[in-house]
C-alpha cells in the first residue's frame, strides 16, 4: 500500500503508530492551544517593543542587548538561582528524608503521613501572610523560640542577608511536604523481593539504600528534581507577598522583575525578552540535569 | 468502592457545570461597564447610584465588578488589549493617562463646565499636562495619629500647630522604650508615605516647567527629608525597621494600633478601622509637621478618580455616570459610610463634617496636600521607591537619590520624548 | 521493624509533624482571637476569649458562598480533564514507541520553563476568540478559566514516570491475549497507578484552588470570581483585623483540606505494586 513518492512510508508509519499519537493529542491539543502558542506570540514579542498603548516597533535584537546590560535583571536572576538552589536541595532532602520515615507500616502512620502534606496545601499568598508574623522580628513566634533558646533575635524580615534566608527556608518548607508524597509512592513502588534478596546477601540498612532503594527511585526523584528546579524560579507571590522583593532587591527573583516591567512599566517587548531569557536558563539546567541522570544511569 | 465512584460523578457534573456559561440576557439594552476598588463596590452606595442612574437612563444597565486596588492596572491593561475594556475605572486617572490608558475627557468637561466645582488637588489627580484624564471621586491625605495616653505618660505636649521634624524627634526620643516592646514611630518604606515628609519639608520630586519634566530627587529639601526619616529609623531606632513588603504601611497601622507605636502617619480610611480594632485607644490626629526649616507646608494627597479606560464603548455615558457619584447626595454618604472624603468645597459646608475632631484636622490639612506625580513614570516611580528604601536601611540619602535621579531623569525623557 | 524499636522514627516525625503544623496552627488559633491579643509579647498561644465572630463575619462578607462554588467547579473540572488527559499522554510516553516521541516530550517540558506573566495577554486574546460562546469567547466562563490548565505538564510528567515503573510484561501478556491498546491502558496499567492518580488529582486540585491572577483577569462578573480574588478583596479590605483575615484564609483552605483527607486514605491505601503480584 505504498502510495506516490514518499508520502508512502511516512502515511504508513503514521497509521501504525495512530493510536499512540491519538493518546498524546487531546493533552498536546490543549497544550497547543493555551501555552504553546501564547509563549510562541511572547517569543515574537521579544523582538519587539511595545508598550501596550502604542503600535508594536520591531527592535531586532535591541532587547536581547539590553538584557545583558540589566543590572537589576541579573541581580534577580542571581536571586532566583540562590532561591532555588537553597530551597530545592533543603526541599528535596527533607522530603527524602520524610519519605523514609513515613514508609514503614507502623501503627498510625498514617495520620503522620496526611497530616505532613499540609504545607503543600495552603494557596502562597496564604503562606506567605503567615510566615510574615512567624518571622515578625518584634513579634514573632520565631524570634520567641529562639530567645527561649537564650539566642539572639534574628532580623528576618529587615535585613538582606536573612531576608533570603527566610524565603529559602519558607520554600523548603512547603517543598518537603509537596515532594514528600511522591517520593513516597515511589519508595512504595519498589517490589519488597528486592529488598528480601538484599537481606539474603546480607546487606546493612544503608547498602540496602544505597545499592536497592536509590537507584529503583530514580524516576521519582529525577521528577522531583527537574520540577524543583523548573518550579522554584517561577516562585513569585509567595516571595512577593513576604518581602516584596526587598530590602534592597536581596529577594527580587526574576518573574517578580519580569511581573514588574511587564505590568508596571508597561514594556511588553523587553519582559518577553526577559522571559526567554529564562526560558533558555531553564533549557540549559534541564538538559543538563536529564544528561547527568542518564550518565548515571549507563555507568 | 464507593468514594471514587462518588468522586468521579461529582467531578463528571462539574465538567458540565463548567461547560454552561451563566447567560445573562441583555435584552438589547445598553450595558455600562463599571470597575471600582474591591472596598469601595461592595458598598450599597453604588447599589443605589446604579439603582438611580439606570431609571434615569432608559435602556441602560450598569455591570459593577469590584476588583481589588492594587490588581487594577493590571486587569485594565489586559482588557485594554483584550479589546474588551469598562466603560469606567478606577485608580488615578491622571497616571493612566500620562501611560496612555485613559480617554481624554476634555470635551466633556467643557461642555459641563463645572471644573470650578472641585477642589484644586482633586483636579490635579485627574488632569495630566493640561489635559482631563478624569473625574475625582474622592480625596484624602497623610496626616499623623497619636496615642494620647502615650504621650501623656511621658509628659509630653501633644502636638500643636507648631509641631516640627525636630520638635517630633526629640519627642520620639522621649516615647521610646525598646525595653518595654514600644517604640515613638511606626515607620513605612512607601514613596507616597514618604512623599508627603518630602512635602513637608518643602522638598519635591518633579518640576515642569517649558523645558519639560525634570526630577528633582536631589533637591537638598527632598534629600533632608529622607534623610530624616530614614534615621529615625536606621539611626536613632526610633521606630522598628520597617520590612519591604508592598503594604508595609498596614504594619506601621497595625503597631499603633496595638500601642506598639506612639506615633504613626496615615489617613483618615483608616480611622474606622483603628477604632473598631483598638476601641479603648485614645488617639489625636495632627497636621504634618512644620519643616526643618521651621515652616509648615502640606502632606501628600491620595484618592482615587474615575477615568475611561481607551477603547471603551460608551464614553458619553461613563461620564454621566462619573458626574452622579461625585454628586451631593452621593459624596455626603461615601464620607459618612464610607470614610471617603468629597473632592468638592461647597460639599463639606455639611456640619457633619465638624464633629469629629480629627476629621476636622484632616480637613484643614487637605487643601496644603499635592497628589504623588510620580505614579505617571513607573521607572521613576520605582527608582525612587528602591532609593528611599536603600536609605531606609542604611544607605546614605544623597547617594541613593542621585543614583535614582539619573535613572528617573532618563525615563522620564523617554516617555515625554515619545510624545 | 518493630514498634519498640521504632521510637526514634516516632520521635522524628512528631518534629516534623510539628514544623510542619506550627504555622497552620497559629493561622487557625489567630481566627479565634480578638484584635490586641494577636501582638502580645511574649505571644499569647491560646486566646483568651474564643470566638467565633470572624468566621461568621468572613463567610458573609459579599458573595463568599458564591465564590466557593465557582472555585468548586472550576477546580474538580481541572481536576478530572488533568487526571484523564495527562494520564492518557504519560501512558503513551512512558510505554509506547513512535516517531517523534522523546522531541514531543521534550516540548511538553518546555511549556513548564516560560514564566507565565508574558503570556498572560496573549492568552487573554486567545481565550477571547474561541467560538461557541458568543462575542466575548470563552472569557467571563468557567471552560475559559479552567481551559487553559486543562491538562499539565507536570501531570504527564508524573504520570511518565510513575508508569515507567510497571513492568511491560503486563501489556504484553494482555495484548497477546488480544486486548486493545485502550483496554490495557484503562483496565490494567491505570488502576495499578492509583497513587499517581491521586497525587495528580490533589496537585491539580490544590494549584486550580489557589490560583489567583488568571481568574481574575478572565471574570468580569462578581460572580464568576473565584475563592482567591474574594480573599485578596478581603485583605485589602480588613488590612489590619489579623484575626478576621485569618479566619478568611482558614475558610478558603478548608475545601482542600477536606478533599485531601477523603483522598489520602486512597492514596496510602495503595500499597506496593508495580510488580507482579505474589
Amino acid at each position: 500500500m505504498s502510495g506516490p513518492g514518499g508520502a508512502g512510508p511516512a502515511l504508513e508509519a503514521l497509521r501504525r503508530h495512530l493510536p499512540a499519537y491519538l493518546f498524546v493529542a487531546p493533552a498536546l491539543l490543549v497544550l497547543c492551544v493555551f501555552v504553546i502558542l501564547p509563549m510562541l506570540t511572547a517569543l515574537v514579542l521579544s523582538f519587539a517593543s511595545w508598550n501596550l498603548v502604542g503600535p508594536v516597533k520591531w527592535v531586532g535584537l535591541a532587547n536581547y542587548a539590553l538584557l545583558f546590560q540589566d543590572p537589576t535583571f541579573a541581580r534577580s536572576l542571581l536571586n532566583s538561582l540562590v532561591y532555588t538552589a537553597g530551597s530545592a536541595t533543603l526541599g528535596i532532602a527533607g522530603a527524602l528524608l520524610l519519605a523514609l520515615a513515613l514508609e514503614p507500616a507502623l501503627p498510625g502512620i498514617g495520620g503522620f503521613r496526611a497530616i505532613l502534606f499540609l504545607p503543600a496545601l495552603m494557596s502562597e499568598v496564604i503562606v506567605a501572610m503567615v510566615f510574615q508574623w512567624l518571622y515578625n522580628a518584634d513579634f514573632g513566634l520565631l524570634n520567641y523560640a529562639l530567645q527561649l533558646a537564650h539566642l539572639p533575635k534574628v532580623p528576618w524580615l529587615t535585613s538582606p542577608t536573612f531576608a533570603m534566608l527566610a524565603v529559602v527556608l519558607m520554600g523548603a518548607w512547603v517543598g518537603a511536604a509537596y515532594n514528600a508524597p511522591i517520593l513516597l509512592s515511589g519508595l512504595q513502588s519498589i517490589n519488597p523481593t528486592f529488598y528480601e534478596a538484599a537481606r539474603l546477601d546480607g546487606a546493612t540498612p544503608w547498602q540496602e539504600f544505597r545499592f536497592v532503594t536509590f537507584p529503583l527511585l530514580r524516576p521519582f526523584t529525577l521528577y522531583v528534581l527537574v520540577m524543583a528546579l523548573i518550579g522554584s524560579f517561577q516562585v513569585f507571590g509567595r516571595i512577593f507577598v513576604l518581602t516584596g522583593g526587598g530590602p534592597v532587591d536581596s529577594t527580587l527573583v526574576a518573574v517578580q522583575y519580569i511581573y514588574r516591567v511587564a505590568f508596571s512599566f508597561n514594556q511588553m517587548g523587553y519582559a518577553a525578552a526577559l522571559s526567554v531569557a529564562v526560558f533558555a536558563i531553564l533549557i540549559v539546567l534541564t538538559a543538563l540535569q536529564l544528561r547527568f541522570f542518564r550518565r548515571e544511569d549507563a555507568a | 468502592m464507593g468514594l471514587p465512584r462518588r468522586v468521579l460523578g461529582l467531578t463528571a457534573l462539574a465538567l458540565l457545570a463548567a461547560a454552561c456559561k451563566p447567560s445573562r440576557a441583555d435584552g438589547g439594552k445598553n450595558v455600562l461597564t463599571v470597575w471600582l476598588a474591591a472596598d469601595y463596590a461592595g458598598s450599597p452606595i453604588f447599589a443605589d447610584l446604579n439603582r438611580e442612574f439606570e431609571e434615569a437612563h432608559e435602556g441602560v444597565r450598569i455591570k459593577l465588578l469590584g476588583v481589588p486596588w492594587e490588581d487594577m492596572p493590571t486587569k485594565v491593561k489586559t482588557a485594554i488589549i483584550g479589546g474588551k475594556p469598562p466603560d469606567i475605572a478606577h485608580q488615578h486617572p491622571f497616571a493612566l493617562g500620562a501611560q496612555g490608558f485613559a480617554e481624554p475627557l476634555d470635551d466633556l468637561w467643557r461642555a459641563w463646565g463645572k471644573a470650578g466645582e472641585f477642589l484644586p488637588g482633586a483636579l490635579e489627580d485627574a488632569t495630566w499636562r493640561g489635559r482631563f484624564y478624569g473625574l475625582p471621586l474622592d480625596i484624602n491625605c497623610t496626616v499623623l495619629v497619636y496615642n494620647r495616653d502615650l504621650y501623656r505618660e511621658a509628659g509630653l505636649p501633644e502636638p500643636g500647630p507648631d509641631y516640627s521634624f525636630l520638635a517630633l524627634q526629640a519627642d520620639l526620643g522621649r516615647l521610646t522604650a525598646p525595653a518595654r516592646q514600644r517604640y515613638g514611630i511606626g515607620l513605612t518604606t512607601g514613596g507616597w508615605h514618604t512623599y508627603a515628609w518630602i512635602r513637608a519639608n518643602g522638598g519635591d520630586l518633579l518640576r515642569e516647567d517649558e523645558k519639560g519634566v525634570r526630577a528633582t530627587f536631589t533637591d537638598p529639601r527632598t534629600v533632608a527629608a529622607v534623610r530624616y526619616l530614614a534615621d529615625l529609623g536606621h539611626k536613632h531606632h526610633f521606630g522598628p525597621t520597617p520590612t519591604s513588603k508592598a503594604r508595609d504601611y498596614d504594619d506601621a497601622t497595625t503597631l499603633f494600633a496595638v500601642g506598639r507605636v506612639a506615633v504613626a502617619y496615615t489617613g483618615p480610611w483608616d480611622f474606622a478601622s483603628i477604632r473598631k480594632n483598638a476601641p479603648d485607644l485614645r488617639f489625636g490626629v495632627a497636621r504634618f509637621p512644620a519643616g526643618l526649616d521651621g515652616v509648615r507646608r502640606g502632606s501628600v494627597q491620595g484618592g482615587g478618580g474615575l477615568f475611561v479606560p481607551k477603547g471603551a464603548a460608551h464614553r458619553e455615558l461613563a461620564f454621566e455616570w462619573m458626574k452622579m457619584a461625585t454628586s451631593d447626595k452621593y459624596a455626603r454618604r461615601l464620607a459618612r459610610e464610607e470614610g471617603r472624603f468629597p473632592v468638592k468645597p461647597h460639599q463639606y459646608k455639611d456640619p457633619w463634617f465638624k464633629q469629629d475632631p480629627a476629621v476636622r484636622t484632616f480637613i484643614g490639612a487637605l487643601p496644603s496636600a499635592r497628589p504623588f506625580k510620580l505614579d505617571a513614570y513607573p521607572q521613576a516611580n520605582q527608582a525612587f521607591q528602591d532609593a528611599v528604601k536603600e536609605a531606609f536601611y542604611g544607605a546614605d540619602p544623597a547617594v541613593s537619590l542621585a543614583r535614582a535621579q539619573k535613572v528617573a531623569q532618563l525615563a522620564i525623557d523617554a516617555v515625554e520624548g515619545g510624545r | 521493624m518493630t514498634v519498640r524499636k521504632a521510637w526514634p522514627l516516632y520521635l522524628l516525625l512528631v518534629g516534623c509533624t510539628a514544623l510542619a503544623v506550627i504555622p497552620f496552627l497559629w493561622m487557625l488559633v489567630t481566627a479565634f482571637k480578638t484584635g490586641p491579643e494577636v501582638f502580645r509579647w511574649p505571644p499569647a498561644l491560646l486566646p483568651e476569649t474564643w470566638t467565633l465572630d470572624n468566621f461568621g463575619k468572613a463567610w458573609g462578607t459579599g458573595n463568599f458562598p458564591r465564590l466557593f462554588l465557582n472555585s468548586l467547579i472550576v477546580a474538580s473540572a481541572a481536576t478530572l480533564l488533568n487526571v484523564v488527559l495527562d494520564s492518557l499522554a504519560g501512558f503513551a510516553f512512558a510505554r509506547l514507541r513512535f516517531p517523534g516521541r522523546d522531541a514531543l516530550f521534550a516540548v511538553v517540558l518546555g511549556t513548564m520553563m516560560l514564566p507565565a506573566v508574558v503570556t498572560l495577554i496573549p492568552l487573554f486574546l486567545i481565550v477571547k476568540q474561541l467560538p461557541a460562546f458568543g462575542p466575548g469567547g470563552w472569557l467571563n466562563t468557567y471552560a475559559g478559566i479552567v481551559a487553559p490548565g486543562a491538562a499539565s505538564a507536570f501531570g504527564i510528567f508524573l504520570f511518565r514516570q510513575y508508569f515507567q515503573t510497571i513492568p511491560r510484561e503486563i501489556d504484553e501478556a494482555a495484548q497477546i491475549d488480544g486486548a486493545s491498546l485502550w483496554r490495557v491502558y484503562w483496565q490494567l496499567v491505570l488502576p495499578l497507578a492509583r497513587p499517581a492518580v491521586v497525587t495528580v488529582a490533589i496537585f491539580t486540585f490544590t494549584l486550580s484552588w489557589n490560583d489567583f491572577l488568571w481568574p481574575l483577569v478572565v471574570a468580569t462578573d462578581a460572580d464568576m470570581y473565584t475563592v482567591q480574588v474574594g480573599l485578596s478583596y478581603f485583605t485589602t479590605q480588613h488590612s489590619i483585623d489579623w484575626p478576621l483575615l485569618m479566619a478568611g484564609a482558614v475558610i478558603v483552605t478548608l475545601p482542600v483540606l477536606v478533599l485531601y483527607f477523603a483522598l489520602q486514605k486512597a492514596f496510602i491505601g495503595g500499597v506496593t505494586l508495580g510488580g507482579v503480584k505474589e
